[in-house]
């Protein structure tokens, strides 16, 4: 069964709503920059597509075309619908070769996962978006079935509910393997993150993933204490025969990278390598931050701040997203004081989601030396439209520092 | 032939002249903190010689004091005699075994060299000094006689003078081999760069090393157009059969990082990838930082600025400095914009002779990604007295990545 995160915690936060409180504040903070207009949207996105851009990564033009149109409102409901309508497609197109062609049904559900995933886009504040999520992740999984070695999904108990995640663990492992535990951002989910890392298996290493605080399937919402989350998923794996505890990895981006930043901190003990991407460390969780380039955004497709807003707990005007943001600083937690984790730490200097000074801040705390990847052209993620794309980092820069951090040549295996 | 650097443009800068011209410049630049007293200087080095940190590296306690105790003022020569005194001994004890015990005799001339070399500390600004220097290569080149491979001294043509290089290349390679070019700082020479990177060559890597602008045996001064320098030693290794044309790196610490990240932009398409340890790219360079921190400076022993003075052409106080400092700045020189070959950038957070900034700018400039290693306890170079040492920091980050990026993995003894 899938157990969406504590629907009575989600809000329906159309961007209406959004302009109007946004107004609404303007006399506490500065007039905050005005959202994309659904046609801006819809030009971003085929943009996006057109380009194999970040999210539209594995969506044909075609199939976005096709969506766009159907989609006329800033309605998060309208907004699923035109996805789902052609996630659709490839779904009843995959069942129906399942038994004959189970390679085409796979590619099927594939595209279904992805193209339910951006009807569930950026987050799922809306009814319609969280049926599209759910698809998503049933598709996912029709597509997970084809995998060798298997994903096991995993209920963790916790805090009298379940911590659910995905496991996979190397074929053909002589004793126990190390393991990066990989953590998503604000509108990533487990799924996505998981397939990406899926290639650490081939050079003996086994990967975990779960959705983040306040997002996807998650038990409990962003909040400062909520690492307390990783450290049940740590002490479930590391009492785990087939997990090498003294080889434990965790790669978090955007703002899985807070996660990330955060244990290598508070789990220096039990981890022995850390990849925080684009990590918002303390000048993110600002006031000024927030109003001068968390709404409005252009470099984020769309509704970066009310999509914030669903990851904490009673959060529903940005007056109070205001005040949340604040207590998640690191530096205020004091927590970037101490020792941490080898740490590669990934920012990109024209980043205008996650400031590249919270990187720089936090190669420059701490009592151990940090490594960095920097892209000077590079945006949220380091990614740029460029060679340095999402995949290309992953693969080229974090899954090789991973694993030489956690003592594997890659390709010894 | 030892070739000194052109020796009109040498200064011999006494503590007591360096006083009286910050006083001079006082009510132009501002109040200077002012340089450790010989008292103090004294005590910081015996501290560090202690605790085997830079730029104590092999000397024993037992020397230094030796050293120290001789020394009763801040003259230069008072301070070169002190420390040549003690490696005059060293220096007559390896002669003495050469024939008999060449192994004693090349501990002694290593001795011998690093208390010569530290006779000659930080920069050869006065006639006991350059003495010093000349016995410490000396020392040097009589250690090195027995290295296998051997130390080749090349001597490439350069504006009507010599550049004097060390060069090392693997033994028993078949074919061109990578080739890692090295470059001093303000107060280190070639000397010590070819021997602490000859760990290098069992990995079939060859080294090469030149006095960097302004110091040891370097012919010319620093200036904004001295890379030019570094311009001909590539075409001269590059022009070498027995090295890998595509697997040309730099490796430059502290002022040699400033040289090793300009050839980062000026010589991208010839270098397959650079580690700058701490380098000075635009803050460094201005009358500000000159002034509030170099001046001074406590994590350096003494006579930062001084030394820094020896190393420009025509600069003979504070005040000229402080003009000259900014004309360095790579941001004024247009030069950080353009594409650079993989690069690690090494800092250390608290460093007060380069700041850390400047290490944060070089990687949010140009057109390429860039690594970074960054301690946060780390001063210049990144290094601490305990954990991250300069050994370390050179045999866990510096070595490691520039095995990768010349395609070799760690540990595989050889291409």
């Amino acid at each position: 069964m899938l157990s969406p995160v504590s629907s009575g915690r989600r809000r329906f936060f159309p961007s209406f709503l959004f302009v109007f409180l946004s107004v609404a504040a303007g006399n506490l903070f500065a007039a905050p920059r005005a959202p994309r207009t659904i046609e801006q949207i819809k030009a971003v996105m085929l943009l996006r597509a057109e380009k194999q851009m970040y999210p539209m990564i594995g969506i044909s033009v075609a199939d976005t075309k096709q969506a766009l149109d159907a989609i006329k409102t800033r309605n998060p409901d309208e907004w699923a619908a035109g996805w789902m309508a052609v996630g659709d497609r490839y779904m009843a197109q995959a069942k129906s070769v399942a038994a004959t062609n189970p390679k085409e049904a796979d590619k099927d559900y594939v595209m279904a996962w992805r193209l339910y995933a951006m009807g569930g886009w950026p987050v799922q504040s809306s009814p319609g978006k969280m049926r599209s999520y759910m698809k998503g992740v049933a598709a996912f999984r029709l597509h997970a079935r084809f995998w060798n070695p298997p994903m096991e999904i995993v209920n963790i108990p916790f805090e009298g509910k379940q911590i659910v995640g995905y496991l996979r663990m190397p074929k053909n492992a002589k004793g126990p393997s190390p393991v990066v535990i990989v953590i998503n951002g604000l509108d990533s989910r487990k799924e996505e993150r998981f397939e990406k890392f899926s290639g650490v298996l081939a050079d003996g290493v086994g990967e975990f993933a779960a959705d983040s605080p306040g997002g996807g399937q998650a038990p409990i919402q962003a909040g400062p204490t909520a690492t307390r989350m990783y450290s049940r998923i740590i002490d479930y794996l590391v009492s785990r025969p087939d997990v090498d505890k003294t080889r434990i990895g965790v790669y978090g981006g955007s703002l899985g990278g807070y996660w990330a930043a955060k244990l290598a901190y508070v789990e220096h003990a039990r981890l022995r390598a850390v990849v925080a991407q684009s990590p918002p460390v303390d000048g993110m969780w600002t006031r000024k931050f927030l109003m001068t380039s968390v709404i409005g955004n252009r470099e984020y497709p769309f509704d970066l701040a009310p999509a914030l807003m669903t990851i904490f707990k009673n959060v529903k005007t940005l007056n109070q997203l205001a005040e949340a943001f604040p207590t998640m600083s690191l530096v205020k937690e004091h927590v970037i004081q101490g020792h941490s984790a080898p740490m590669l730490i990934i920012g990109g200097a024209k980043d205008t989601q996650v400031p590249i000074s919270d990187a720089y801040l936090l190669l420059s705390s701490g009592l151990d030396a940090k490594y960095a990847w920097i892209n000077p052209i590079g945006g949220h993620m380091g990614r740029e439209l460029g060679y340095w794309n999402d995949p290309v980092i992953i693969r080229q820069v974090v899954i090789p520092w991973l694993l030489t951090h956690l003592g594997v040549t890659h390709g010894q295996k | 032939m030892l070739s000194f650097i052109r020796s009109r443009h040498r200064l011999g800068i006494g503590a007591f002249l360096f006083l009286i011209l910050s006083l001079a410049c006082g009510p132009l630049l501002g109040a200077q903190r002012p340089e450790r007293t010989i008292e103090q200087i004294k005590a910081v080095m015996l501290h560090r010689a202690e605790h085997h940190m830079y730029p104590m590296f092999g000397i024993s306690l037992a020397d230094a004091r030796e050293a120290l105790g001789a020394i009763k003022t801040r003259s230069q020569d008072d301070w070169a005699a002190g420390w040549s005194g003690v490696g005059d001994r060293y220096m007559a004890k390896a002669k003495a075994l050469a024939s008999s015990n060449p192994k004693e005799a090349d501990e002694n001339y290593v001795k011998a060299w690093h208390l010569y070399s530290m006779g000659a500390w930080p920069v050869q600004s006065s006639p006991g000094k350059k003495r010093a220097y000349a016995k410490a290569i000396a020392a040097f080149l009589a250690y090195a006689h027995s290295w296998d491979p051997p130390l080749q001294i090349v001597h490439i043509p350069f504006e009507g003078q010599q550049i004097i290089g060390y060069l090392r290349m693997p033994k028993g390679v078949k074919g061109p081999v990578p080739m890692v070019l090295l470059i001093n700082g303000l107060d280190s020479r070639k000397e010590g760069m070819i021997a602490r990177f000859s760990s290098l060559l069992p990995d079939g890597i060859g080294i090469f090393a030149a006095d960097s602008p302004g110091g040891g045996q370097a012919p010319i001064q620093a200036s904004p157009t001295a890379d030019r320098m570094y311009t001909a030693i590539i075409n001269y290794l590059l022009g070498r059969r027995d090295v890998d044309k595509r697997l040309l790196a730099v490796y430059g610490g502290s002022l040699g990082a400033y040289w090793s990240t300009k050839l980062a932009f000026t010589e991208h398409a010839r270098l397959c990838a650079v580690i700058s340890q701490s380098p000075a790219v635009d803050t460094f360079w201005t009358k500000k930082f000159l002034m509030n921190s170099i001046v001074g400076n406590r994590e350096y022993p003494f006579d930062f600025a001084p030394a820094l003075m020896t190393i420009f052409k025509g600069v003979t106080t504070l005040q000229q400095l402080g003009e000259v400092m900014p004309t360095m700045s790579l941001v004024r020189q247009h030069l950080t914009d353009g594409r650079t070959p993989p690069m690690l950038v090494v800092a250390g957070a608290r460093d007060t002779q380069v700041p850390v900034a400047d290490t944060y700018l070089l990687l949010s400039s140009g057109q390429d990604p860039k690594y970074a290693w960054v301690n946060p306890l780390g001063g210049h170079m990144g290094r601490e007295s305990t954990v991250w040492t300069n050994e370390t920091i050179y045999k866990k980050v510096v070595a490691p990545w520039l095995l990768r990026h010349l395609g070799i993995s760690p540990n595989q003894g050889g291409r």
